[in-house]
């Protein structure tokens, strides 16, 4: 694959928030402001690209049988890493963010992309796709995390807008106005797109989670396209 | 081979795996530790601040000698002490942190650990609250109680009291104690003197001024309460009821309006409890508070020296004893209802010269709340009165055991009543 075409998959054709509905629970979460939008989207970066090296390297030496286990103790011991250091350097964010920075170990999008993509390419590629997808992720989140808080709470970066910050939609600032918001972004991009982004292709049987498990996926397909 | 590559070279990959990740982990915690250690003394220091707005540079000073103390901080620019000390509230421990001044004073009181009631206990930790203590001294006069929240409050006072004595220590000078919470005072607010009395049976007994006596009873409330109510039942020469205060108790908030003057008042001028409401969701505390007045009654006379009680009083309600008074023969009796196995229904029924009842009264409170304990209802016992042996009301629909045991023991006070006659 093109290594171009790698590092923008991850940005619009298969943005892991808002193509492949990745992710959702920090989007939703942390979005309520644009700073800790942008925080929780690079601290999944760092994590995303370090996981998918690592994991890329090792690809030959994990077993599949134990190849879940070793992935998530990989991804928690950089989460860990970034946790420790937030803490001590970046205090205000590290409070902000509370318990949904540990919970990027299991955001599905380091997980998935650790399954559908480290495991079988190779390390430069790898690296490359966590760029793409972690600056694709960011984006989403910048995105929600700038409009809920301008109209759900009337300010840009803590910064008050003149107009809007005097009777803002609350409700944007809240966990309803989270999935509003969520919603109407794929939205757009669906039009904008002309139903390019959101067509579901279909991924194959390797590149979903349980396929190891799965009836379905003998018969060549769970009949989920 | 097989066996190996299948089973011991995924183990052993995650194994390695594990440990390389783990020492990755240790790395960075030290490095990291310093730093956050740093920062959250930084932060813990800005509370303390909050509470002695003058002091700079805490240095932890050692709190084991010191009761009730959770640690203790000095300043280090000698504007005194930030002390952070311990009571037993509502919802378990509760912590508050003072700062005292150089000259014994307090500066600011912060509540902090807690698991007071949201909307209750917790408004000890609010403004309205804590901004009363700024100035204090060691002594604390004039410090309300939150209504409703008289536990947390006390705890709170309790707290702020201990750290004073810690500060006594620490900074070697006298504190004196809190004023105790002068109750005589809410009976006889106009009496000054009280001198104390020996009387056997109450708790405490005080004779106050010319107005007459008052008989601090000791009484069981509801039944999960953590400690006896103290009931101070004030008698007036004339042998009635002049007040009713409860003291000391770990009454619960709902119950706050039966020991509110409001309710108490009622008492006044009464020679016994009889006729006056129970507080609807407070059964088992206005019982204990009618024991106790009941109990008080009883002593009264031979007190004030009045041996005429009114003819018609029911005797005490502890253990079996009859009296016979004017023509009444009154005996409580015991029998066992719904809760056999915890405990009694006690019933004290007066019988009169006819074989009649006149009187009954039933303490259900160990029966179930709100079904067994409608015996005790005036709507129930008022059925009673008027019948003779072997008459009896319908049971209550619903607490047929409670009511059996309420026949049971009237069955027995007539059977105590005829063998009286009969000697």
């Amino acid at each position: 694959m093109n290594k171009l075409k790698i590092l923008t998959n991850g940005i619009i054709k298969e943005n892991p928030v808002l193509v492949l509905v990745l992710g959702t629970c920090p989007a939703l979460a942390v979005t309520n402001s644009t700073i800790n939008g942008v925080g929780m989207g690079l601290a999944a970066t760092f994590v995303l690209i370090c996981s998918n090296v690592v994991i890329s390297l090792l690809k030959k030496v994990i077993p599949d049988k134990v190849r879940i286990p070793c992935y998530i103790v990989i991804i928690a011991g950089f989460v860990t890493i970034v946790q420790l250091m937030m803490q001590a350097y970046m205090k205000s964010l590290y409070d902000a963010l509370g318990i949904f920075l540990s919970l990027i170990v299991v955001n599905c999008v380091i997980l998935g992309r650790a399954e559908m993509f480290a495991n079988k390419n190779s390390v430069y590629d790898s690296f490359l796709d966590g760029v793409g997808m972690g600056i694709g992720f960011t984006l989403a989140l910048f995105l929600m995390g700038a409009l809920r808080e301008i109209f759900g709470v009337g300010t840009f970066c803590n910064i008050p807008i003149p107009g809007l910050s005097s009777e803002p939609i609350a409700l944007l600032a809240q966990a309803p106005g989270g999935f509003f918001v969520y919603g109407f972004i794929i939205a757009i991009l669906n039009k904008v797109s002309n139903g390019k982004a959101v067509k579901r292709k279909s991924f194959g049987c390797e590149s979903c989670p349980s396929h190891a498990g799965c009836s379905g996926a003998l018969k060549g397909g769970c009949g989920r396209s | 081979m097989k066996a190996v590559k299948e089973f011991v070279v995924p183990a052993a990959v995650l194994t390695v795996i594990c440990l390389v990740v783990s020492a990755a982990l240790a790395g960075t915690y030290q490095l990291t530790e310093p730093v956050i250690e740093a920062a959250k003394r930084a932060e813990a220091d800005q509370s303390r601040v909050v509470v002695l707005p003058d002091g700079q540079n805490f240095e932890q000073v050692p709190a084991d000698g010191l009761e009730n103390i959770v640690e203790a901080y000095k300043a280090g620019n000698g504007a005194g002490y930030v002390i952070t000390g311990k009571a037993k509230g509502y919802g378990g421990d509760l912590q508050v942190m003072a700062g005292i001044t150089s000259d014994g004073k307090i500066a600011g009181v912060k509540l902090m650990d807690n698991n007071e009631t949201q909307g209750i206990g917790s408004k000890t930790g609010e403004d309205a609250y804590t901004s009363q203590y700024k100035g204090k001294d060691s002594t604390l006069d004039g410090v309300t109680t939150i209504s409703g929240a008289t536990i947390s409050s006390k705890a709170f006072q309790s707290a702020v009291t201990s750290i004073f004595q810690a500060y006594g220590s620490l900074a070697g000078v006298e504190v004196a104690a809190p004023e105790a919470e002068d109750y005589r005072v809410s009976v006889f607010p106009d009496v000054t003197d009280f001198t104390e009395v020996a009387v056997e049976g109450a708790k405490a007994a005080y004779k106050a001024g010319d107005a007459g006596y008052i008989l601090v009873m000791e009484s069981k409330g509801w039944e999960y309460a953590t400690s006896p109510m103290e009931v101070y039942v004030g008698v007036g020469n004339d042998g009635k009821i002049a007040g009713v205060v409860v003291g000391e108790n770990s009454e619960t908030p709902p119950v706050a309006d039966v020991l509110k003057p409001e309710y108490l008042s009622k008492y006044i001028g009464k020679d016994s409890p009889d006729g006056i409401d129970n507080v609807s969701g407070a059964s088992q505390t206005s019982l204990g508070i009618k024991k106790a007045v009941r109990a008080a009654m009883e002593l009264a006379p031979g007190l004030i020296g009045d041996a005429s009680a009114p003819a018609d009083a029911i005797g005490g309600a502890d253990g079996e004893t009859d009296i016979v008074v004017g023509d009444l023969f009154t005996v409580t009796t015991t029998a066992k209802g719904y809760r056999g196995a915890v405990g009694d229904v006690v019933v004290t029924v007066s019988i009169d010269a006819n074989g009649k009842i006149a009187a009954i009264e039933v303490d259900a409170s160990i029966e179930t709340v709100g079904v067994g304990s409608q015996a005790e209802d005036a709507a129930y016992t008022d059925s009673w009165k008027g019948l003779g042996e072997g008459e009896a009301p319908a049971a209550i629909s619903g607490a047929t055991m409670t009511s059996n045991a309420v026949q049971e023991a009237v069955a027995k006070a007539f059977a105590a009543y005829n063998a009286s006659k009969g000697a």
